[in-house]
Protein backbone atom coordinates (compact mmCIF):
# COMPACT_ATOMS: atom_id res chain seq x y z
CA UNK A 1 0.00 0.00 0.00
CA UNK A 2 1.65 3.33 -0.99
CA UNK A 3 0.50 6.56 -0.26
CA UNK A 4 -0.66 8.70 -2.98
CA UNK A 5 2.16 10.87 -4.09
CA UNK A 6 0.01 13.72 -5.33
CA UNK A 7 -1.65 14.33 -1.89
CA UNK A 8 1.68 14.33 0.09
CA UNK A 9 3.74 16.36 -2.34
CA UNK A 10 0.59 19.55 -2.20
CA UNK A 11 0.81 19.57 1.26
CA UNK A 12 4.66 19.53 1.54
CA UNK A 13 5.01 22.31 -0.49
CA UNK A 14 2.40 23.92 1.34
CA UNK A 15 4.21 23.55 4.59
CA UNK A 16 7.77 24.76 2.65
CA UNK A 17 5.59 28.04 2.54
CA UNK A 18 4.54 28.82 5.63
CA UNK A 19 7.33 27.74 7.34
CA UNK A 20 9.89 30.47 6.31
CA UNK A 21 7.40 33.08 7.39
CA UNK A 22 8.15 31.66 11.15
CA UNK A 23 12.00 32.37 12.00
CA UNK A 24 15.17 30.76 11.38
CA UNK A 25 14.74 27.08 9.96
CA UNK A 26 17.00 24.94 8.45
CA UNK A 27 18.04 25.58 4.50
CA UNK A 28 14.88 25.50 2.34
CA UNK A 29 17.00 22.57 0.12
CA UNK A 30 17.01 19.95 2.83
CA UNK A 31 13.29 20.63 4.08
CA UNK A 32 12.35 19.70 0.75
CA UNK A 33 14.11 16.67 0.62
CA UNK A 34 12.95 15.64 3.79
CA UNK A 35 9.76 16.66 3.17
CA UNK A 36 9.29 15.18 -0.85
CA UNK A 37 8.38 11.50 -0.60
CA UNK A 38 11.03 10.55 -2.88
CA UNK A 39 13.41 12.36 -0.92
CA UNK A 40 12.77 11.34 2.85
CA UNK A 41 12.80 7.43 1.13
CA UNK A 42 16.51 7.98 0.00
CA UNK A 43 17.30 9.12 2.99
CA UNK A 44 16.41 6.32 4.87
CA UNK A 45 17.32 3.96 2.75
CA UNK A 46 21.03 5.62 2.21
CA UNK A 47 23.16 4.24 5.36
CA UNK A 48 21.30 0.90 4.87
CA UNK A 49 22.25 0.41 1.57
CA UNK A 50 25.74 2.25 1.80
CA UNK A 51 26.64 -0.96 4.21
CA UNK A 52 24.79 -3.84 2.56
CA UNK A 53 26.64 -2.98 -0.66
CA UNK A 54 30.04 -2.07 1.25
CA UNK A 55 30.23 -4.89 3.72
CA UNK A 56 28.36 -7.48 1.64
CA UNK A 57 28.38 -6.78 -2.38
CA UNK A 58 31.56 -5.88 -2.52
CA UNK A 59 33.28 -8.30 -0.82
CA UNK A 60 31.09 -10.79 -2.62
CA UNK A 61 32.60 -9.73 -5.93
CA UNK A 62 36.02 -9.16 -4.39
CA UNK A 63 35.36 -13.61 -3.77
CA UNK A 64 34.20 -14.11 -7.08
CA UNK A 65 37.43 -12.39 -8.33
CA UNK A 66 39.58 -14.52 -6.59
CA UNK A 67 37.93 -17.44 -7.29
CA UNK A 68 39.83 -17.11 -10.71
CA UNK A 69 42.82 -16.49 -9.68
CA UNK A 70 45.61 -18.47 -7.95
CA UNK A 71 46.02 -16.85 -4.60
CA UNK A 72 47.63 -17.23 -1.18
CA UNK A 73 45.39 -16.14 2.16
CA UNK A 74 48.82 -15.16 3.53
CA UNK A 75 50.78 -13.59 0.71
CA UNK A 76 47.29 -12.08 -1.64
CA UNK A 77 49.29 -9.99 -3.86
CA UNK A 78 51.16 -12.71 -6.03
CA UNK A 79 48.00 -13.58 -8.09
CA UNK A 80 47.99 -15.21 -11.03
CA UNK A 81 45.01 -16.01 -13.05
CA UNK A 82 44.08 -19.08 -13.97
CA UNK A 83 40.96 -18.72 -15.44
CA UNK A 84 38.09 -21.90 -14.44
CA UNK A 85 41.04 -23.93 -12.55
CA UNK A 86 40.18 -23.47 -9.28
CA UNK A 87 36.15 -24.63 -10.30
CA UNK A 88 37.91 -27.27 -12.27
CA UNK A 89 40.02 -28.70 -9.45
CA UNK A 90 37.29 -28.60 -6.99
CA UNK A 91 34.36 -30.43 -8.55
CA UNK A 92 36.29 -32.96 -9.62
CA UNK A 93 37.99 -33.63 -6.86
CA UNK A 94 37.03 -36.40 -4.37
CA UNK A 95 36.27 -34.42 -1.50
CA UNK A 96 33.86 -32.16 -3.21
CA UNK A 97 31.10 -35.05 -4.34
CA UNK A 98 31.07 -36.15 -0.55
CA UNK A 99 30.73 -32.83 1.41
CA UNK A 100 27.63 -32.15 -1.36
CA UNK A 101 26.10 -35.43 -0.27
CA UNK A 102 26.65 -34.39 3.39
CA UNK A 103 25.52 -30.72 3.06
CA UNK A 104 22.32 -32.53 1.22
CA UNK A 105 22.13 -34.82 3.83
CA UNK A 106 22.42 -32.76 6.67
CA UNK A 107 20.04 -29.85 5.03
CA UNK A 108 17.03 -31.95 3.99
CA UNK A 109 16.95 -34.20 7.04
CA UNK A 110 17.25 -31.09 9.43
CA UNK A 111 14.44 -28.99 7.38
CA UNK A 112 12.22 -32.04 7.10
CA UNK A 113 12.41 -32.87 10.94
CA UNK A 114 11.76 -29.22 11.90
CA UNK A 115 8.60 -29.10 9.89
CA UNK A 116 7.38 -31.24 10.55
CA UNK A 117 7.57 -31.23 14.88
CA UNK A 118 7.57 -27.85 14.77
CA UNK A 119 4.33 -27.78 12.32
CA UNK A 120 2.98 -30.70 14.84
CA UNK A 121 4.02 -28.71 17.62
CA UNK A 122 2.08 -25.65 16.78
CA UNK A 123 -1.02 -27.52 15.66
CA UNK A 124 -1.11 -29.58 19.07
CA UNK A 125 -0.55 -26.53 20.98
CA UNK A 126 -3.03 -24.38 19.46
CA UNK A 127 -5.93 -24.57 21.37
CA UNK A 128 -5.33 -23.55 24.78
CA UNK A 129 -4.02 -25.62 27.83
CA UNK A 130 -2.81 -24.86 31.15
CA UNK A 131 0.99 -24.75 31.60
CA UNK A 132 0.87 -23.58 27.38
CA UNK A 133 2.96 -20.70 28.17
CA UNK A 134 5.36 -22.43 29.79
CA UNK A 135 5.79 -25.31 27.78
CA UNK A 136 6.16 -22.91 24.76
CA UNK A 137 8.86 -21.06 26.96
CA UNK A 138 10.89 -24.52 27.45
CA UNK A 139 10.32 -24.69 23.60
CA UNK A 140 11.78 -21.75 22.81
CA UNK A 141 15.36 -21.93 25.39
CA UNK A 142 17.92 -23.50 22.64
CA UNK A 143 16.91 -19.86 20.50
CA UNK A 144 19.18 -17.69 22.99
CA UNK A 145 21.97 -20.31 23.34
CA UNK A 146 24.60 -19.17 21.71
CA UNK A 147 26.02 -21.55 18.88
CA UNK A 148 29.47 -22.44 21.07
CA UNK A 149 27.52 -23.29 23.98
CA UNK A 150 25.02 -25.60 22.67
CA UNK A 151 27.59 -27.44 20.92
CA UNK A 152 30.12 -27.74 23.87
CA UNK A 153 27.07 -28.80 26.16
CA UNK A 154 26.22 -31.67 23.59
CA UNK A 155 29.68 -32.52 23.48
CA UNK A 156 29.42 -33.32 27.09
CA UNK A 157 25.81 -34.48 27.06
CA UNK A 158 27.21 -37.23 24.27
CA UNK A 159 30.34 -37.93 25.68
CA UNK A 160 31.14 -42.05 25.73
CA UNK A 161 32.04 -42.53 29.49
CA UNK A 162 30.34 -38.98 31.50
CA UNK A 163 27.40 -38.02 28.85
CA UNK A 164 23.70 -38.15 30.25
CA UNK A 165 22.65 -39.51 27.26
CA UNK A 166 25.01 -42.63 27.25
CA UNK A 167 24.26 -42.83 31.23
CA UNK A 168 20.40 -43.32 30.05
CA UNK A 169 21.07 -45.74 27.07
CA UNK A 170 22.88 -47.39 29.26
CA UNK A 171 20.10 -48.31 31.88
CA UNK A 172 17.69 -48.78 29.47
CA UNK A 173 19.70 -51.18 26.59
CA UNK A 174 23.06 -51.63 27.93
CA UNK A 175 24.51 -50.04 25.09
CA UNK A 176 27.01 -47.35 25.22
CA UNK A 177 27.37 -44.93 21.56
CA UNK A 178 30.44 -42.89 20.74
CA UNK A 179 28.09 -40.61 18.84
CA UNK A 180 30.79 -38.30 18.13
CA UNK A 181 33.27 -40.61 17.44
CA UNK A 182 31.45 -42.83 15.26
CA UNK A 183 31.46 -42.59 11.62
CA UNK A 184 27.86 -44.09 10.90
CA UNK A 185 26.82 -42.28 14.14
CA UNK A 186 28.65 -38.64 13.46
CA UNK A 187 25.79 -37.68 11.12
CA UNK A 188 22.87 -38.74 13.20
CA UNK A 189 24.12 -36.36 16.23
CA UNK A 190 25.02 -33.67 14.33
CA UNK A 191 21.71 -33.76 12.62
CA UNK A 192 19.55 -33.74 16.43
CA UNK A 193 21.54 -31.28 17.68
CA UNK A 194 21.20 -28.65 14.53
CA UNK A 195 17.10 -29.64 14.82
CA UNK A 196 17.52 -29.25 18.59
CA UNK A 197 18.75 -25.77 18.59
CA UNK A 198 16.90 -24.38 15.46
CA UNK A 199 13.24 -25.83 16.20
CA UNK A 200 12.58 -22.97 18.22
CA UNK A 201 13.01 -20.00 15.57
CA UNK A 202 10.52 -22.81 13.33
CA UNK A 203 8.14 -23.35 15.50
CA UNK A 204 7.86 -19.17 16.79
CA UNK A 205 7.58 -18.74 13.14
CA UNK A 206 5.19 -21.53 12.56
CA UNK A 207 2.84 -20.98 15.39
CA UNK A 208 2.66 -17.13 14.00
CA UNK A 209 1.33 -18.41 10.68
CA UNK A 210 -1.19 -20.77 12.49
CA UNK A 211 -2.91 -17.67 14.67
CA UNK A 212 -3.18 -15.71 11.74
CA UNK A 213 -5.15 -18.68 9.68
CA UNK A 214 -8.69 -16.49 9.54
CA UNK A 215 -11.48 -17.88 12.62
CA UNK A 216 -14.38 -17.40 10.21
CA UNK A 217 -12.68 -20.17 7.50
CA UNK A 218 -12.27 -22.66 10.38
CA UNK A 219 -15.85 -22.10 11.98
CA UNK A 220 -17.59 -22.38 8.08
CA UNK A 221 -15.52 -25.85 7.68
CA UNK A 222 -16.40 -26.76 11.25
CA UNK A 223 -20.71 -26.19 10.36
CA UNK A 224 -20.01 -28.46 7.06
CA UNK A 225 -19.25 -31.08 9.06
CA UNK A 226 -15.44 -31.08 8.31
CA UNK A 227 -12.96 -33.33 10.33
CA UNK A 228 -9.85 -32.36 12.44
CA UNK A 229 -7.82 -34.03 8.90
CA UNK A 230 -9.98 -32.09 6.32
CA UNK A 231 -9.47 -29.13 8.40
CA UNK A 232 -5.72 -29.76 8.25
CA UNK A 233 -5.80 -30.09 4.69
CA UNK A 234 -8.38 -27.58 3.11
CA UNK A 235 -8.59 -25.12 5.64
CA UNK A 236 -5.25 -24.48 7.52
CA UNK A 237 -2.00 -25.96 5.40
CA UNK A 238 -3.23 -23.75 2.70
CA UNK A 239 -3.47 -20.24 4.39
CA UNK A 240 -0.38 -20.90 5.90
CA UNK A 241 1.13 -21.95 2.65
CA UNK A 242 3.29 -18.46 2.46
CA UNK A 243 4.45 -19.27 6.23
CA UNK A 244 5.55 -23.03 5.70
CA UNK A 245 7.23 -21.85 2.10
CA UNK A 246 9.03 -19.11 3.95
CA UNK A 247 10.04 -21.46 6.77
CA UNK A 248 11.75 -23.80 4.74
CA UNK A 249 13.40 -21.49 2.13
CA UNK A 250 14.98 -20.03 5.14
CA UNK A 251 15.99 -22.74 7.00
CA UNK A 252 16.94 -24.43 3.67
CA UNK A 253 19.37 -21.61 3.33
CA UNK A 254 20.62 -21.36 7.05
CA UNK A 255 20.99 -25.24 7.00
CA UNK A 256 23.34 -25.41 3.73
CA UNK A 257 25.25 -22.48 4.99
CA UNK A 258 25.49 -23.69 8.52
CA UNK A 259 29.99 -23.58 9.55
CA UNK A 260 29.84 -22.93 13.50
CA UNK A 261 27.65 -25.98 14.65
CA UNK A 262 29.16 -28.75 12.91
CA UNK A 263 32.60 -27.16 12.85
CA UNK A 264 32.80 -27.05 16.56
CA UNK A 265 30.51 -30.37 17.37
CA UNK A 266 32.52 -32.41 15.07
CA UNK A 267 35.16 -30.20 13.04
CA UNK A 268 33.78 -32.08 9.71
CA UNK A 269 34.93 -35.73 11.40
CA UNK A 270 35.28 -38.41 12.24
CA UNK A 271 37.55 -38.61 9.14
CA UNK A 272 35.33 -36.71 6.56
CA UNK A 273 31.41 -38.13 8.23
CA UNK A 274 30.10 -34.80 8.60
CA UNK A 275 32.37 -32.92 6.05
CA UNK A 276 30.03 -30.22 4.86
CA UNK A 277 30.67 -27.49 2.01
CA UNK A 278 31.08 -24.77 4.57
CA UNK A 279 34.03 -26.74 6.38
CA UNK A 280 35.62 -27.59 2.74
CA UNK A 281 35.46 -23.92 2.54
CA UNK A 282 37.07 -22.93 5.98
CA UNK A 283 39.80 -25.54 5.54
CA UNK A 284 40.62 -24.74 2.29
CA UNK A 285 41.19 -21.01 3.14
CA UNK A 286 42.47 -21.16 6.74
CA UNK A 287 44.07 -24.75 6.59
CA UNK A 288 45.07 -24.38 2.93
CA UNK A 289 45.90 -21.61 2.24
CA UNK A 290 44.33 -21.52 -0.97
CA UNK A 291 42.18 -18.36 -1.47
CA UNK A 292 41.22 -18.84 -5.14
CA UNK A 293 40.19 -22.51 -4.34
CA UNK A 294 38.20 -21.59 -0.94
CA UNK A 295 35.92 -18.47 -3.00
CA UNK A 296 35.33 -20.95 -5.87
CA UNK A 297 33.63 -23.70 -3.40
CA UNK A 298 32.11 -20.37 -1.80
CA UNK A 299 31.15 -19.25 -5.71
CA UNK A 300 29.66 -23.05 -6.18
CA UNK A 301 27.62 -22.89 -2.49
CA UNK A 302 26.35 -19.33 -3.58
CA UNK A 303 24.76 -21.17 -7.05
CA UNK A 304 22.95 -23.99 -5.27
CA UNK A 305 21.77 -21.38 -3.03
CA UNK A 306 20.65 -19.02 -5.35
CA UNK A 307 18.13 -21.42 -7.14
CA UNK A 308 16.30 -21.61 -4.13
CA UNK A 309 16.67 -17.94 -3.28
CA UNK A 310 14.58 -17.27 -6.88
CA UNK A 311 12.30 -19.60 -6.24
CA UNK A 312 11.98 -17.88 -2.94
CA UNK A 313 11.41 -14.31 -4.96
CA UNK A 314 8.51 -16.04 -7.80
CA UNK A 315 7.09 -17.46 -4.37
CA UNK A 316 6.89 -13.96 -2.43
CA UNK A 317 5.63 -12.21 -5.47
CA UNK A 318 2.87 -15.32 -6.25
CA UNK A 319 1.66 -15.09 -2.96
CA UNK A 320 1.92 -11.05 -2.54
CA UNK A 321 -0.74 -11.56 -5.57
CA UNK A 322 -3.16 -13.73 -3.79
CA UNK A 323 -3.70 -11.84 -1.09
CA UNK A 324 -3.51 -7.97 -2.69
CA UNK B 1 -11.29 -36.25 25.91
CA UNK B 2 -7.88 -38.45 24.51
CA UNK B 3 -7.17 -36.46 21.52
CA UNK B 4 -7.00 -33.31 24.18
CA UNK B 5 -5.22 -35.73 26.16
CA UNK B 6 -2.85 -36.72 23.67
CA UNK B 7 -1.88 -33.01 22.59
CA UNK B 8 -1.35 -32.04 26.06
CA UNK B 9 1.22 -34.94 26.54
CA UNK B 10 2.90 -34.32 23.38
CA UNK B 11 3.27 -30.81 24.07
CA UNK B 12 4.89 -31.44 27.30
CA UNK B 13 7.29 -34.17 26.07
CA UNK B 14 8.44 -31.45 23.59
CA UNK B 15 8.80 -29.24 25.93
CA UNK B 16 10.90 -31.42 28.60
CA UNK B 17 13.14 -32.93 25.53
CA UNK B 18 13.84 -29.55 24.79
CA UNK B 19 14.91 -28.28 28.01
CA UNK B 20 16.73 -31.36 29.23
CA UNK B 21 20.13 -30.09 27.71
CA UNK B 22 19.99 -26.99 29.21
CA UNK B 23 18.98 -28.19 32.31
CA UNK B 24 22.21 -30.33 32.32
CA UNK B 25 24.30 -27.28 32.09
CA UNK B 26 22.85 -25.81 35.09
CA UNK B 27 23.08 -28.76 36.57
CA UNK B 28 26.77 -29.14 35.73
CA UNK B 29 27.42 -25.62 35.96
CA UNK B 30 26.34 -26.37 40.33
CA UNK B 31 27.97 -29.68 40.92
CA UNK B 32 31.18 -29.92 42.12
CA UNK B 33 33.49 -31.20 39.58
CA UNK B 34 34.68 -34.47 41.25
CA UNK B 35 31.01 -35.92 40.89
CA UNK B 36 31.04 -35.04 36.77
CA UNK B 37 32.64 -38.96 36.94
CA UNK B 38 30.42 -40.84 37.70
CA UNK B 39 29.58 -43.92 35.48
CA UNK B 40 25.76 -44.00 35.59
CA UNK B 41 22.63 -42.18 36.10
CA UNK B 42 22.82 -41.65 39.73
CA UNK B 43 25.64 -39.99 39.51
CA UNK B 44 23.30 -37.21 37.09
CA UNK B 45 21.94 -35.58 40.67
CA UNK B 46 24.38 -33.79 42.75
CA UNK B 47 25.04 -34.45 45.71
CA UNK B 48 25.38 -31.08 46.97
CA UNK B 49 25.45 -27.74 45.35
CA UNK B 50 28.41 -25.33 44.60
CA UNK B 51 29.58 -22.19 43.22
CA UNK B 52 33.07 -22.96 42.90
CA UNK B 53 33.18 -23.52 39.47
CA UNK B 54 32.01 -20.15 38.63
CA UNK B 55 34.70 -18.66 41.26
CA UNK B 56 37.05 -20.98 39.09
CA UNK B 57 36.13 -19.27 35.62
CA UNK B 58 36.00 -15.44 36.83
CA UNK B 59 39.43 -16.23 38.73
CA UNK B 60 41.37 -18.18 36.26
CA UNK B 61 40.21 -16.55 32.83
CA UNK B 62 39.88 -13.30 31.37
CA UNK B 63 35.74 -13.66 31.73
CA UNK B 64 34.94 -10.45 33.11
CA UNK B 65 36.48 -8.82 30.08
CA UNK B 66 35.31 -11.09 27.51
CA UNK B 67 32.22 -10.13 28.79
CA UNK B 68 32.72 -6.15 28.68
CA UNK B 69 33.71 -6.80 24.85
CA UNK B 70 30.34 -8.55 24.16
CA UNK B 71 28.41 -6.41 25.62
CA UNK B 72 29.85 -3.47 24.25
CA UNK B 73 29.73 -4.77 20.36
CA UNK B 74 25.97 -6.50 20.83
CA UNK B 75 25.08 -2.82 22.23
CA UNK B 76 25.81 -1.04 19.61
CA UNK B 77 24.88 -3.95 16.98
CA UNK B 78 21.34 -3.58 18.17
CA UNK B 79 21.34 0.31 18.39
CA UNK B 80 22.73 0.69 14.78
CA UNK B 81 20.52 -1.77 13.62
CA UNK B 82 17.13 -0.59 14.91
CA UNK B 83 17.73 2.93 13.54
CA UNK B 84 18.73 1.65 10.09
CA UNK B 85 16.09 -0.66 9.66
CA UNK B 86 13.59 1.27 11.23
CA UNK B 87 14.13 3.79 8.45
CA UNK B 88 15.22 1.43 5.99
CA UNK B 89 12.45 -0.68 6.06
CA UNK B 90 9.78 2.66 6.22
CA UNK B 91 11.58 3.90 2.83
CA UNK B 92 10.62 0.05 1.76
CA UNK B 93 7.04 -0.24 2.52
CA UNK B 94 5.57 3.42 1.70
CA UNK B 95 8.06 6.20 0.30
CA UNK B 96 8.28 5.13 -3.74
CA UNK B 97 12.24 5.67 -4.74
CA UNK B 98 14.41 4.11 -7.64
CA UNK B 99 14.84 0.36 -7.70
CA UNK B 100 12.48 0.38 -4.62
CA UNK B 101 11.00 -2.93 -6.14
CA UNK B 102 14.26 -4.62 -6.56
CA UNK B 103 15.27 -4.17 -3.08
CA UNK B 104 12.10 -5.16 -1.14
CA UNK B 105 12.44 -8.18 -2.78
CA UNK B 106 16.24 -9.13 -2.81
CA UNK B 107 16.93 -8.03 0.61
CA UNK B 108 16.63 -11.33 1.94
CA UNK B 109 18.76 -12.76 -1.00
CA UNK B 110 21.87 -11.53 1.07
CA UNK B 111 21.15 -14.86 3.29
CA UNK B 112 21.98 -16.87 0.57
CA UNK B 113 25.69 -16.05 1.13
CA UNK B 114 27.68 -18.07 3.80
CA UNK B 115 29.63 -16.52 6.28
CA UNK B 116 32.74 -18.60 5.53
CA UNK B 117 32.79 -16.84 2.35
CA UNK B 118 32.45 -13.37 3.20
CA UNK B 119 34.92 -13.22 6.14
CA UNK B 120 38.03 -13.38 3.99
CA UNK B 121 37.37 -10.58 1.41
CA UNK B 122 35.89 -8.82 4.56
CA UNK B 123 38.82 -9.47 6.50
CA UNK B 124 41.15 -8.21 4.04
CA UNK B 125 38.94 -5.01 3.27
CA UNK B 126 38.58 -3.68 6.74
CA UNK B 127 42.74 -4.35 6.76
CA UNK B 128 43.32 -1.72 4.28
CA UNK B 129 40.79 0.32 5.85
CA UNK B 130 42.29 -0.08 9.45
CA UNK B 131 39.11 -1.84 10.37
CA UNK B 132 40.58 -4.94 11.32
CA UNK B 133 41.06 -6.41 14.61
CA UNK B 134 38.70 -3.69 15.86
CA UNK B 135 35.11 -4.05 17.91
CA UNK B 136 34.14 -1.00 15.34
CA UNK B 137 34.62 -3.31 12.39
CA UNK B 138 33.73 -6.18 14.00
CA UNK B 139 30.39 -4.41 14.47
CA UNK B 140 30.03 -3.30 11.11
CA UNK B 141 30.32 -6.59 9.96
CA UNK B 142 27.26 -7.81 12.38
CA UNK B 143 25.35 -5.10 10.42
CA UNK B 144 25.53 -7.22 7.82
CA UNK B 145 23.93 -10.47 9.35
CA UNK B 146 21.26 -8.25 10.90
CA UNK B 147 20.58 -5.82 8.41
CA UNK B 148 18.84 -7.78 6.00
CA UNK B 149 16.42 -9.68 8.39
CA UNK B 150 15.60 -6.18 10.30
CA UNK B 151 14.50 -4.33 7.14
CA UNK B 152 12.80 -6.95 5.85
CA UNK B 153 10.55 -7.63 8.83
CA UNK B 154 10.39 -4.16 9.57
CA UNK B 155 8.88 -3.66 5.79
CA UNK B 156 6.39 -6.34 6.56
CA UNK B 157 5.26 -4.44 10.04
CA UNK B 158 4.77 -1.07 7.84
CA UNK B 159 3.19 -2.57 5.21
CA UNK B 160 0.66 -4.14 7.89
CA UNK B 161 -0.37 -0.44 9.49
CA UNK B 162 -2.91 1.34 7.70
CA UNK B 163 -2.11 4.17 5.06
CA UNK B 164 -4.73 6.04 6.52
CA UNK B 165 -2.57 6.74 9.62
CA UNK B 166 -0.03 8.89 7.87
CA UNK B 167 -2.48 10.10 5.63
CA UNK B 168 -4.69 11.42 8.40
CA UNK B 169 -1.80 13.03 9.75
CA UNK B 170 -0.15 14.73 6.24
CA UNK B 171 -3.97 16.32 5.99
CA UNK B 172 -3.27 17.90 9.45
CA UNK B 173 -0.15 19.29 8.52
CA UNK B 174 2.25 17.45 9.50
CA UNK B 175 5.50 16.79 7.56
CA UNK B 176 6.19 13.44 5.79
CA UNK B 177 9.17 13.25 8.59
CA UNK B 178 7.10 13.94 11.34
CA UNK B 179 4.06 12.03 10.50
CA UNK B 180 6.71 8.42 10.61
CA UNK B 181 8.44 9.89 13.76
CA UNK B 182 4.76 10.70 15.83
CA UNK B 183 2.43 8.24 14.14
CA UNK B 184 3.82 5.13 12.29
CA UNK B 185 6.91 5.19 15.11
CA UNK B 186 4.94 4.27 18.33
CA UNK B 187 3.18 1.93 16.42
CA UNK B 188 6.36 -0.13 15.26
CA UNK B 189 7.28 -0.99 18.85
CA UNK B 190 6.62 -4.44 18.85
CA UNK B 191 8.57 -4.90 15.44
CA UNK B 192 11.79 -2.65 16.62
CA UNK B 193 11.74 -5.07 19.64
CA UNK B 194 11.47 -8.30 17.46
CA UNK B 195 14.54 -6.82 15.38
CA UNK B 196 16.70 -5.34 18.36
CA UNK B 197 16.43 -8.96 20.17
CA UNK B 198 17.37 -10.51 17.12
CA UNK B 199 20.12 -8.53 16.36
CA UNK B 200 21.29 -9.02 20.14
CA UNK B 201 21.65 -12.60 19.73
CA UNK B 202 22.95 -12.15 16.68
CA UNK B 203 26.75 -9.67 17.80
CA UNK B 204 26.62 -12.18 21.17
CA UNK B 205 26.49 -15.32 20.08
CA UNK B 206 28.74 -14.88 17.10
CA UNK B 207 31.39 -17.22 16.89
CA UNK B 208 33.51 -17.39 13.12
CA UNK B 209 33.95 -13.53 12.81
CA UNK B 210 34.99 -12.68 16.26
CA UNK B 211 37.60 -15.13 15.73
CA UNK B 212 38.89 -13.96 12.63
CA UNK B 213 38.56 -10.11 13.85
CA UNK B 214 39.91 -10.16 17.02
CA UNK B 215 42.81 -11.48 17.21
CA UNK B 216 44.12 -9.90 21.22
CA UNK B 217 43.06 -11.45 24.24
CA UNK B 218 42.24 -8.15 25.61
CA UNK B 219 39.68 -7.30 22.80
CA UNK B 220 37.73 -10.79 22.38
CA UNK B 221 33.99 -11.61 22.86
CA UNK B 222 32.97 -14.26 24.97
CA UNK B 223 32.13 -16.83 22.25
CA UNK B 224 35.79 -16.96 21.17
CA UNK B 225 37.19 -16.13 24.37
CA UNK B 226 35.21 -18.87 26.45
CA UNK B 227 36.60 -21.74 23.73
CA UNK B 228 40.07 -20.45 23.79
CA UNK B 229 40.32 -20.40 27.81
CA UNK B 230 38.18 -23.40 28.29
CA UNK B 231 37.45 -25.91 25.70
CA UNK B 232 41.23 -27.10 25.33
CA UNK B 233 42.38 -30.57 23.77
CA UNK B 234 42.71 -32.23 27.08
CA UNK B 235 39.27 -32.00 29.14
CA UNK B 236 39.24 -32.63 32.70
CA UNK B 237 36.21 -32.62 34.99
CA UNK B 238 37.62 -28.78 35.97
CA UNK B 239 37.30 -28.02 32.72
CA UNK B 240 34.31 -29.19 31.79
CA UNK B 241 32.50 -27.92 35.25
CA UNK B 242 34.20 -24.53 34.63
CA UNK B 243 33.11 -24.85 30.91
CA UNK B 244 29.43 -25.03 31.91
CA UNK B 245 29.55 -22.50 34.65
CA UNK B 246 31.05 -19.90 31.86
CA UNK B 247 28.07 -21.28 29.29
CA UNK B 248 25.37 -20.48 32.20
CA UNK B 249 26.93 -16.76 32.71
CA UNK B 250 27.19 -16.24 28.70
CA UNK B 251 23.78 -17.06 28.60
CA UNK B 252 22.38 -15.44 30.99
CA UNK B 253 22.03 -12.07 29.71
CA UNK B 254 20.35 -13.41 26.13
CA UNK B 255 18.04 -14.97 27.63
CA UNK B 256 16.76 -12.07 29.75
CA UNK B 257 16.99 -10.25 26.39
CA UNK B 258 14.53 -12.89 25.24
CA UNK B 259 12.32 -13.28 28.04
CA UNK B 260 11.72 -9.80 28.11
CA UNK B 261 11.18 -9.92 24.77
CA UNK B 262 9.13 -12.33 24.44
CA UNK B 263 5.67 -11.23 23.82
CA UNK B 264 6.97 -8.78 20.92
CA UNK B 265 8.70 -11.02 19.37
CA UNK B 266 5.87 -13.53 18.43
CA UNK B 267 4.08 -10.01 17.59
CA UNK B 268 6.95 -8.72 15.63
CA UNK B 269 7.33 -11.92 13.58
CA UNK B 270 3.76 -12.46 12.74
CA UNK B 271 3.15 -8.97 11.68
CA UNK B 272 6.27 -8.92 9.57
CA UNK B 273 6.49 -12.31 8.15
CA UNK B 274 3.29 -12.36 6.98
CA UNK B 275 1.41 -9.85 4.94
CA UNK B 276 -2.18 -9.23 4.78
Amino acid sequence: MKIGTRTSRKVASAQGQNSSERGPTPPAAILRVLNSVRGLGLVFVLPALVIIFGVIVYPLLHAVRSSFYDVDLRSQSDATFVGLDNYRSVLTSEDFPLALTNSVVLTVTTVVLELVIGLGLALAMHKHFRGRGLVRSLLVLPWPLPSFIAAFAWIWLLDYNFGLINHLTDALFNQRVAWLGGESTAMVAVIAVNVWKTLPWSFVTLTAGLSLVPTELLEASRMDGAGKLQELRHVILPSMRSVIIVVVLLRTIWTFNEFEMVYLLTGGGPGRATYVLPIALFETAFVGFDLGRASAIGVIILCILAVFGSVYLRQETRGRDQHA
Amino acid sequence: MPERWARVVVAWVAGLLWFLPVAWIVITALSPSEELLGRGLSSVIPTSLTLENFNFVLDRTNYSTYFQNSLLVAAATVILTVLLSCTGGYALARLPFPGQGLLGHGTLLAYTVPKALLVVPIFTIFVGLQLANSKTGLTITYLTFTLPFAIWLMKGFYEGLPAELEEAALIDGASRFRAFRSVILPLAVPGIAAVAVFSFLLAWNDYLFALVFLIEEESRTLPVGVSASLHVNTMSADLWSALMAASVMSAIPVFIVFLAAQRFLVQGMAAGSVKG
